[in-house]
């Protein structure tokens, strides 16, 4: 199975990258310049890999921080942040200047992210151990992802078919962290909230119940590289705005602005 | 105040961190993290890198990972590897080096590619190189 991988920009210049890693037989992402194939099995194994040039990381999951859309000087919270594909993503598109913090509930997944962020030598991310829905007001975000825990029913991963009770206890879960999520974000700002899920209920219902409880977010369709489809809640204004594609695993995304 | 790490650095590698830096120097273990993140005011996990660890053997032993970020910064106690060598040294083997170095003396030295950047940390004896690269970071 071919592997995808996200050259790491901050070490090493994509003309020296390909040149380098030719000998793995990496191809080119069209839509996205960070990215590559390979059809390499071993490539963690790799000493390129040892010296932080690239991250192993899915088609899928490197498009919500490209909605999200990281500059320099961002203050972004990326709520649900373990391994770390996406906190170290956006360190990289903000060239390791302003602030990430990196929060998972887990203690031991953090662990995880930690050897990420060394190997990839990221010195703008803070790692935070809060629950998401009880983060702490101390900070206010600019810019907020929300990759959230889910049945995981669109990665390639998943194993198990969940229940419907389990649906609507993530279910739950999804409600009060994109909540807090939105209250964290500061005026003006930004919130991506995705899955890699394809139930409704984890996804625009998810959304909807945010739209429902604030009235100054409101939804902004995301300019995605590639063409993808509508949501499938049967709300068409809602429908129209978020976002479902399938490359190496299927993925929701909803981009929600604050007023 | 400076912190022995910084101190340590300066003076056997000569590397200077400017200002957007902070070291955090906590037990045994140093962090060099983004200044903008003690504005944070949130209890946090770590910030930063893992830089390098207080080490019964070495008293201050810099990580890999400051290396890779840090080490083209040295301008002391550094040495030019080919990139055979660099193989070597991620297998951890040791590296004779085939003529005496000027300016390098026994200890911890910083190893660079021939694009400059720091590649890996040896510890020099009589000008063999022995690999300092973690175990679980071996290829």
């Amino acid at each position: 199975m071919a592997t995808s991988i996200r050259i790491n920009s901050l070490r090493i210049s994509k003309g020296e990258f390909e040149d380098v890693m030719s000998k793995y037989g990496i191809s080119p992402v069209g839509w996205y310049g960070e990215a590559y194939i390979s059809e390499y099995e071993n490539l963690s194994k790799t000493l390129e890999y040892q010296l932080g040039y690239f991250y192993i990381q899915s088609l899928s999951s490197m498009i919500p921080p490209l909605v999200l859309g990281p500059k320099e000087d961002d203050i972004i919270l990326d709520m649900a942040a373990a391994p770390g594909s996406k906190s170290t993503q956006c360190a990289m598109h903000m060239n390791d200047k302003g602030v990430v913090v990196a929060n998972d509930v887990s203690y031991m997944r953090l662990k995880s992210l930690a050897s990420h962020i060394d190997r990839l030598g990221i010195t703008c991310i803070a790692m935070t151990n809060f629950d998401g829905r009880q983060f702490p007001s101390v900070s206010s975000f600019n810019k907020v992802l929300l990759d959230a825990p889910c049945s995981s029913m669109g990665s390639r991963r998943c194993k198990v078919q969940h229940s419907e009770g389990r649906v609507r206890s993530l279910a739950r879960l999804q409600k009060a962290l994109l909540l807090r999520a939105f209250d964290l974000l500061c005026p003006g700002g930004t919130l991506v909230y995705s899955t890699c899920t394809t139930t409704v209920h984890e996804n625009e219902e998810v959304v909807e119940s945010l739209l429902q409880k604030r009235e100054n977010a409101y939804i902004e369709k995301p300019a995605l590289p590639f063409s993808f489809g509508p949501g499938i809640s049967g709300n068409d204004t809602l429908d129209s705005k978020v976002c479902r594609f399938t490359l190496d695993e299927s993925f929701f995304i909803a981009k929600i602005r604050k007023r | 105040m400076r912190s022995k790490f910084s101190e340590f650095i300066m003076s056997r590698f000569g590397i200077k961190l400017s200002d957007e830096f902070v070291v955090e120097e906590r037990t045994s273990k140093v962090y060099v993290y983004s200044a903008l993140l003690d504005r944070l005011g949130l209890k946090v996990v770590r910030k930063g890198i893992l830089a390098g660890k207080l080490d019964s053997i070495f008293g201050i032993k810099p990580s890999l990972d400051f290396v890779l970020v840090f080490g083209h910064l040295a301008t002391k106690n550094c040495i030019t590897i080919s990139d055979d060598d660099v193989v070597r040294l991620f297998s951890g083997e040791s590296i004779k080096l085939s003529q005496p170095q000027v300016g390098i003396s026994d200890g911890l030295v910083i190893l660079k590619s021939r694009r400059g950047m720091g590649i890996g940390i040896a510890y020099n004896k009589n000008g063999e190189l022995q690999s300092l690269i973690p175990k679980d970071r071996r290829v």
